[in-house]
């Protein structure tokens, strides 16, 4: 692939993220009023009510400082430099030299800090409820992240995103077993991720920066999502060398795993009800031990001693 | 030029001890001069530093005109000893400037005790043999009496003392105790088995590893020690380590040896990591000391590596070890000036008394954000460059072996990922309750910036550690390439550039560069069109009070309890309970002692010191002429 290739594709990438960014939260919404029995908003709903806020006014705390004011825009953009990292339709892209777990996990450590330091700044009782709590859930998030990148480390011989991906595509990623661990722990991680934290740190802005930590929210979505079809699941993935037609068939694929997972999202969602706090460091805790597991059979695959 | 450098250090060494001589004279206009007599030394050490750095020419050897008989005290510098020489005079050269200038009632005593730490910290760096090194720790170890008493002081003697038989042992015949003695004669036989664990378990002291960790915990300790010291002297045990492990008996090392190295730098990490005080110094102090324990597993990751002829693994462990000493100097320094700073400024540095600053102490606040950030596992910081190498140095020694080979590894692995969860919560709860929210006191709403030197200071140590974040891989080709050369016979130049450090040559890596940009690009846009899109203006209002009364009119800042002070955002793991009594009882014995001591015999504690280092040579067979 020539680097302009890898960057048209690159492009093409970052495209698909924003368009799915935009669709799917409103998608998930729609699937579960229809569940639960209800008509549901249009698919866009939600994206006109980001509009509208964006054109509200912005009110802060009298003591805001440079914190609350940039930690939205920093949100939003350690999400989007992360999803944009993931392989969705093709490998070989143009950041895939530096598309690494440890870094994508780093990231998201990033945008959370950031969001609790802005949540603290506001000076209230809810901020700093809203950043302990955050920070408490990391605290086991974070190590279960890293023992997940051990696992498929070991795996696969590297932390870079794009070579686990080629594995497993060629279904080299062996043993599977270890593989279907860590996919169960990747699922728990982001599952303890999407608690109410973020939202509650959100009640904190206003204006523009809600409606940035919202469309940061649905991000964050996507990218779980696509870091799961990237590493567990890259059916139909083109090739660096496949030309255009590999990345329309790539595409193809995306979009056929995404209209499978997300009414089964919205079917669980209604099904089990949404993640209280109280919950998210246990579904952390079973994650690392279900990565902890996918490690233990990793090394013993990898050389009996 | 390495000859020239060394004779310089030498001569520097010597003055620095000068100097303190003079820093107890009754002349007022003396004792005035030797402030900036001081700084203008350290900063010519910090220059010298840079040279030695700089200067590849390989290794100088300096007898000194005493010593044992027969064989004359020698100093040496070589690759391994001039990075950690430039990380001790940076920290001490940094807060000597903020100290002349920004604390001029500071007590004379405390000054000479921190020049005879620096020169201590530089003599055992320069030390070519293990008496050397010994004095060298034994003048940190003068530098604290009577400021610490016993609970920082004795752990650097028992380092000393532990050099000194360790080293006995790693040259047997050898009076002098000399390094090159011991390279070209070292065999793994038991006796030299027993000379790296006694020296490494000094060093392990000396930098603050478990079970010595807790002379860190304790308040009244963190506060007395003085700055220099509490950065630079665990570097010194780390150097040590590096020292012991990987040159001097690195002959007879077995894969082995660094087990309980892994174990004992994972449990130091996890304790320090938790260790969450109250007081910002505390916190910012223990926080800079986890490093010390990832620079040890590191180096147990590099050793046991080596053995297995795992020589990139052990190449990329050095390169970890390097970045984590770096970040723990220099974030430690920037760390401590700002604790320092705030306490000036603010009046206090309680935590749950202060918030706000960022409003009147803008400079101090950023500053105090960046040390905490590179300290975080957050991309584009010193500290996730050391922690993404350290791990790809565990992967790689791990994917080497089965279950029982690699579990140690995945098990640090592990650590390090608590680790940086931890510290990424130490930096929303440090830098939150202090900088950030309402003002908690009307003391801390009226704090005054810090002066202008330390700001200066503070923002040059901010964009060091900055440059140290987005450019690791020319920061471990500048300063640790050559002594990781030395020390693996392996170059890393393929595995370290400009924009990327990999863990093989021509593989993918970290890029800190790219990522930070891409990250900037994006914010920026974001804001631009976010600026572009809104339309309704802004508009400030008093805090929502989530359902609580307003505050009474005596209460201008709000009421407190609103507001969270930073309790419960981490773990603590409390060991105390199993080692507090028997070393609380050690500590009021060792008191009791100093006060009979002090009370009847005024010079016993000196004289003990001298008697002790006597009795230690004297045992070696030695004597002294």
């Amino acid at each position: 692939m020539t680097f302009l290739e890898a960057l048209a594709s690159q492009c093409l990438n970052v495209l698909l993220v924003a368009s799915a960014a935009l669709l799917i939260p409103g998608l998930l919404d729609w699937i579960e009023t229809r569940l639960c029995g209800g008509s549901g908003a249009g698919l866009i709903h939600g994206w006109s009510d980001l509009l509208r806020l964006v054109r509200k006014e912005t009110v802060s705390a009298v003591n805001a400082s440079l914190a609350a004011k940039a930690a939205p825009c920093m949100c939003f953009a350690s999400v989007a430099l992360s999803s944009i990292l993931v392989p969705t339709f093709a490998l070989g892209m143009a950041f895939a030299p530096v598309s690494d777990l440890l870094v994508i996990a780093g990231l998201l450590a990033f945008g959370h800090v950031i969001l609790s330091l802005a949540a603290m700044d506001s000076g209230t009782s809810n901020g700093g409820l809203a950043a302990m709590r955050m920070a408490r859930t990391a605290g086991m998030a974070e190590p279960a992240l890293f023992l997940l990148t051990i696992a498929l480390g070991l795996l696969g011989g590297s932390t870079n995103l794009d070579v686990i991906t080629g594995l497993q595509r060629e279904g080299a990623l062996q043993p599977a077993t270890a593989s279907a661990l860590a996919a169960v722990a990747l699922v728990l991680i982001a599952l303890a991720q999407q608690d109410g934290c973020f939202a509650r740190a959100a009640r904190e802005f206003s204006g523009p920066d809600l409606a940035l930590l919202r469309a940061t929210d649905a991000l964050r979505l996507v990218l779980w999502l696509d870091l799961l079809f990237a590493v567990f699941l890259p059916v139909g993935l083109a090739a660096p060398d496949a030309g255009v037609v590999g990345w329309l068939r790539g595409t193809a694929y995306w979009l056929l795993k995404l209209a499978i997972c997300i009414p089964a999202l919205a079917l669980a969602r209604v099904m089990l009800g949404r993640v209280w706090p109280s919950e998210t460091r246990t579904y952390a805790g079973i994650a690392i031990l279900a990565a902890l597991l996918a490690v233990l059979l990793a090394l013993a695959s990898s050389g009996a001693t | 030029m390495t000859t020239l450098l060394l004779d310089l250090f030498a001569a520097l060494v010597a003055a620095l001890l000068g100097l303190t001589l003079f820093a107890r004279s009754r002349n007022r206009r003396i004792r005035r001069a030797i402030g900036p007599a001081a700084s203008w030394i350290r900063g010519a050490g910090l220059v010298l530093a840079l040279c030695a750095v700089g200067c590849r020419d390989g290794y100088a050897v300096l007898h000194l005109p005493f010593g044992v008989p027969g064989r004359s005290t020698q100093l040496a510098l070589d690759p391994l000893c001039a990075p950690f020489l430039l990380l001790v005079f940076l920290a001490s050269t940094a807060s000597a400037v903020i100290i002349t200038r920004g604390e001029p009632n500071q007590d004379h005593a405390s000054s000479s005790n921190q020049l005879v730490s620096l020169a201590g910290c530089a003599l055992s760096l320069l030390a070519a043999d293990g008496i050397t090194l010994a004095l060298g720790l034994g003048l940190i170890a003068y530098s604290f009496r009577g400021v610490c008493g016993l609970s920082r002081l004795a752990p650097v003697l028992f380092g000393a003392g532990c050099v000194v038989v360790g080293t006995g042992l790693l040259s047997p015949g050898h009076p002098t105790l000399g390094f090159a003695e011991i390279r070209t004669g070292a065999s793994s036989s038991l006796a030299a088995s027993f000379g790296a664990l006694i020296s490494s378990t000094g060093f392990a002291a000396v930098s603050g590893l478990a079970p010595f960790h807790l002379r860190r915990l304790d308040k009244h300790s963190a506060k007395c020690a003085g700055l220099v010291p509490s950065v630079t002297v665990p570097v010194i045990g780390i150097y040590g380590l590096v020292r012991i492990y990987l040159d001097l008996a690195s002959a007879a090392s077995s894969y082995w040896w660094g087990l309980p190295l892994l174990i004992w730098g994972a449990v130091s990490s996890l304790l320090y990591a938790t260790a969450a005080g109250p007081e910002m110094e505390m916190a910012l102090e223990n926080a800079a000391a986890r490093w010390g324990g990832i620079a040890a597993m590191g180096l147990a990751t590099a050793v046991m590596a080596r053995a297995a002829d795992l020589t990139p693994v052990a190449l990329l462990a050095l390169s970890g070890v390097w970045l984590a000493a770096g970040t723990q100097a220099i974030c430690g320094t920037l760390l401590l000036l700002c604790a320092r700073a705030i306490r000036a400024g603010a009046g206090t540095e309680r935590l749950d008394l202060l918030g706000g600053l960022i409003h009147s102490m803008p400079v101090v606040s950023a500053s105090l954000a960046v040390g905490l950030f590179a300290q975080a596992m957050l991309p584009g910081s010193a500290g996730f460059a050391a922690v993404w190498t350290l791990f790809q140095a565990q992967l790689g020694i791990a994917r080497a072996g089965g279950v029982l080979h690699a579990l140690p590894f995945v098990m640090a692995a592990l650590v390090l990922g608590f680790g940086s969860a931890i510290s990424s919560a130490t930096l929303v709860r440090v830098f939150g309750v202090a900088c950030l929210g309402r003002p908690r006191m009307p003391r801390s709403a009226a704090a005054e910036e810090a002066p202008i030197t330390t700001r200066i200071v503070l923002a040059a140590l901010s964009v060091v550690i900055l440059l140290l974040g987005c450019f690791p891989g020319p920061a471990l080709l500048l300063f640790g390439g050559p002594a990781i050369q030395m020390l693996t016979g392996a170059a890393v130049g393929g595995r370290a550039g400009l924009l990327l450090i990999a863990p093989e040559t021509e593989a993918p890596g970290y890029a800190a560069l790219p990522i930070v940009l891409l990250l900037v690009v994006i914010a920026v846009g974001v804001w631009w069109c976010m600026r572009r899109l809104a339309g309704g203006g802004e508009r400030r209002a008093p805090a929502w009070e989530d359902g609580f009364a307003p505050p009474p009119a005596w209460l201008p800042f709000g009421d407190p309890a609103t507001q969270s002070t930073g309790v419960g955002f981490m773990p603590e793991v409390h060991v105390d309970p199993l080692v507090r009594p028997y070393w609380v009882a050690i500590m009021r014995w060792a008191a009791e002692l100093r006060g009979y001591a002090a009370a009847y015999a005024p010079g016993a504690p000196n004289a003990a010191l001298v008697a002790l280092a006597l009795l230690l040579l004297t045992l070696l067979g030695l004597h002294v002429p």
